[in-house]
């Protein structure tokens, strides 16, 4: 059969601290070494700071069409999105060609969709795991109007839509295909419930509060170095405003859409409390309620029993 | 059309195809066959009488390999067998599919294979042809080859290669499917109406543009030049973004010209990686390659193609 490699899932709601993840763990791997070919080289000294835009290789998105394609043997925008949400749970845990470094999924489909007939929209088999990140809504609310240009509004009315997805037209084509979302808590549960891999639950606030220890689970759940002197330096190049002068020194992040400012932008939590009106904190506190406090998030309203 | 058969010309092959019509490809009549072309069959047949393969290690849920046998199957549409480079058979999984469902993945994976299996070198692209002379553009899926294709149609370019682009040992690319495939976004772009166009299946809002509506290259033409797509960002920090670059790296340009290959699994699983690396190491040295920063837009992207000489532009610039 296919050589089987380990690989993880970095899944979240867009917005929710994945890139942040991702950008520690590259950081965390070339500290630790792990990329020998960069560590070892004479220009090791000029490395020693993070390169964003060179670096950020830790592994396709799953909703990659490029991938997809690898996996079915087919031009995957011949199919509906019904057709190959069915037949994307079996794609992929081949070992994919000419891969450099393929081993932490960024995937931001909720593990089931709307087509997928029950069965998980990404591949489980031989999965390590999935390292779940969750962030206020709120918050993420704010984090998404800047990044798709789009008003506070629309972005609430997003996180409450349960159809809401990425990539949803079927009139264009694209790199990605179309992501099945539902709703923010429809999302999180999707994950966070399912029972065919290990999860490791992380909140976005947790991370910017005590990211020490919380980049410590994430590197021990990952199989990567826990040693505090390497994680410290780790999260200390990977801090929010080192990332936000690294994007301007970089010239623009290559995951940033057009129109959107800048990708790491402001990183705090608790904007969306001081952004969104107090209807739309409301009805974001009403539909997610359970999720909200299940998760250890304080409500700004009493929930009426 | 069961029971009936019909002649195709393609890839300087001739293709007889049995009880499944494929109106993308150029039909011709048994007589105007090329005699000395080698005669490929396309039929359909019950995949219970295909032996069992032994697992191969580039083998997925979809799709087994072996030297001269490669098996693909698309989920409650179809199961194809591809062999010894003469022959695709097919199945359709249940009577709701249509012949242009089978035809669809027919044409975009089963030929292919079966090129592979000839040992023909094959790009991921489209390739046009002016004055006599041809260009592959070259992209991941969804990167826009369809649309840049069409695009260039509207610039006095033909149509020589879909998808599919084989190129001979002596540098030559081969008439090969003559249609496009374009989303009912860029179809509306280009001024076309989508509800005029036949889907490329039932229910897609992607669109085929074959015979009358597009301007076709019957003949081989020399490969020119070779650009791999990359869609320009106007606030890309690099001052070379907007500019056709020649990657001269010998390396660099192998290895991305080894990505453009057309599905490099089926190469791998079908055991013909070292004809294919003799290829392009050949085509490498022959032609230049060079990236096409594409601007953003159709409007944008047809203006900024008028000023380039696309024939020309991979030779001269340098970077």
């Amino acid at each position: 059969m296919s050589e089987q490699e380990p690989y993880w899932y970095l899944a979240s709601y867009p917005k929710s601290g994945n890139t942040w993840c991702r950008v520690f763990i590259t950081e965390l791997r070339r500290l630790a070494g792990f990329d020998s070919e960069e560590a070892t080289s004479a220009a090791l000294q000029e490395e020693r700071k993070l390169r964003l835009n060179r670096d950020l290789a830790t592994g396709s998105i799953v909703s990659s069409r490029h991938w997809l394609d690898d996996q079915l043997g087919i031009d995957s925008s011949d199919l509906s999105w019904a057709e190959l949400d069915k037949m994307r749970g079996r794609a992929g845990h081949q070992r994919a060609l000419y891969a450099e470094c393929l081993r932490y999924h960024k995937v931001h489909d909720a593990f089931l969709s709307a087509d997928s007939g029950g069965r998980p929209v990404v591949p489980v088999e031989s999965c390590c795991g999935a390292v779940v990140v969750i962030r206020h809504p709120a918050d993420v609310a704010v984090s998404l109007s800047h990044f798709f240009s789009w008003p506070i509004d629309r972005c609430v009315a997003f996180l409450l839509d349960e159809q809401a997805g990425l990539c949803r037209s079927s009139k264009r084509g694209g790199q990605q295909v179309r992501q099945f979302m539902g709703t923010w808590a429809n999302h999180v549960q999707s994950w966070v419930d399912q029972q065919l891999i290990p999860v490791l639950l992380l909140r976005y606030e947790d991370l910017l509060a005590n990211p020490n220890t919380e980049f410590t689970r994430l590197a021990h759940f990952l199989d990567l170095p826990t040693d505090e002197v390497l994680i410290s330096e780790a999260v200390a190049n990977t801090r929010f405003d080192k990332l936000r002068a690294k994007e301007e020194e970089e010239g623009g992040f290559r995951e940033k859409p057009e129109g959107c400012e800048r990708f790491f932008r402001s990183g705090r939590s608790g904007e969306g409390r001081e952004q969104l009106t107090t209807e739309q904190i409301l009805q974001l506190e009403e539909a997610f309620s359970e999720t909200l406090m299940r998760f250890g998030y304080a409500l700004n309203t009493p929930v009426t029993a | 059309m069961n029971g009936s058969q019909a002649h195709y010309r393609a890839f300087e092959l001739n293709w007889h195809s049995y009880g499944l019509a494929i109106p993308e490809l150029p039909s011709c009549s048994v007589d105007a066959l090329a005699g000395a072309d080698p005669l490929i069959a396309i039929e359909p047949e019950e995949p219970n009488c295909w032996p069992e393969l032994e697992p191969g290690p580039h083998d997925t849920p979809f799709l087994q390999m072996a030297r001269g046998d490669l098996r693909l199957t698309v989920d409650d549409i179809g199961c194809f067998r591809i062999t010894g480079g003469k022959r695709i058979a097919w199945h359709r999984l249940h009577s709701g599919v249509s012949d242009q469902d089978i035809s669809t993945f027919l044409l975009g994976s089963a030929v292919g294979a079966l090129l592979i299996q000839r040992g023909i070198f094959v790009l991921h692209g489209n390739a046009l042809e002016k004055d006599g002379k041809a260009i592959v553009c070259m992209g991941h899926s969804g990167a826009g080859k369809s649309t840049l294709a069409y695009a260039l149609m509207q610039q006095g370019w033909r149509l020589l290669a879909d998808d599919l682009v084989a190129v001979s040992p002596d540098g030559l690319v081969l008439p090969g499917i003559p249609r496009i495939k374009l989303w009912h976004d860029a179809a509306k772009a280009f001024g076309l109406d989508p509800d005029r166009l036949p889907p490329i299946r039932q229910g897609m809002h992607k669109y085929l543009l074959m015979g009358d509506a597009l301007q076709r290259a019957p003949q081989s033409a020399p490969l020119q030049a070779m650009y791999l797509i990359h869609q320009h960002r106007p606030d890309a920090a690099d001052p070379d973004a907007g500019q056709i670059s020649r990657i001269t790296s010998q390396k660099t340009a192998a290895l991305r010209l080894r990505n453009q290959a057309f599905r490099p699994r089926f190469v791998r699983g079908l055991g013909q990686e070292g004809p294919n690396f003799m290829a392009l190491a050949m085509l490498q040295q022959r032609v230049p390659l060079a990236t096409l920063p594409l601007p953003q837009g159709i409007t944008a992207m047809q203006s900024w193609l008028q000023e380039q000489d696309l024939l020309m532009a991979a030779e001269l610039v340098t970077v």
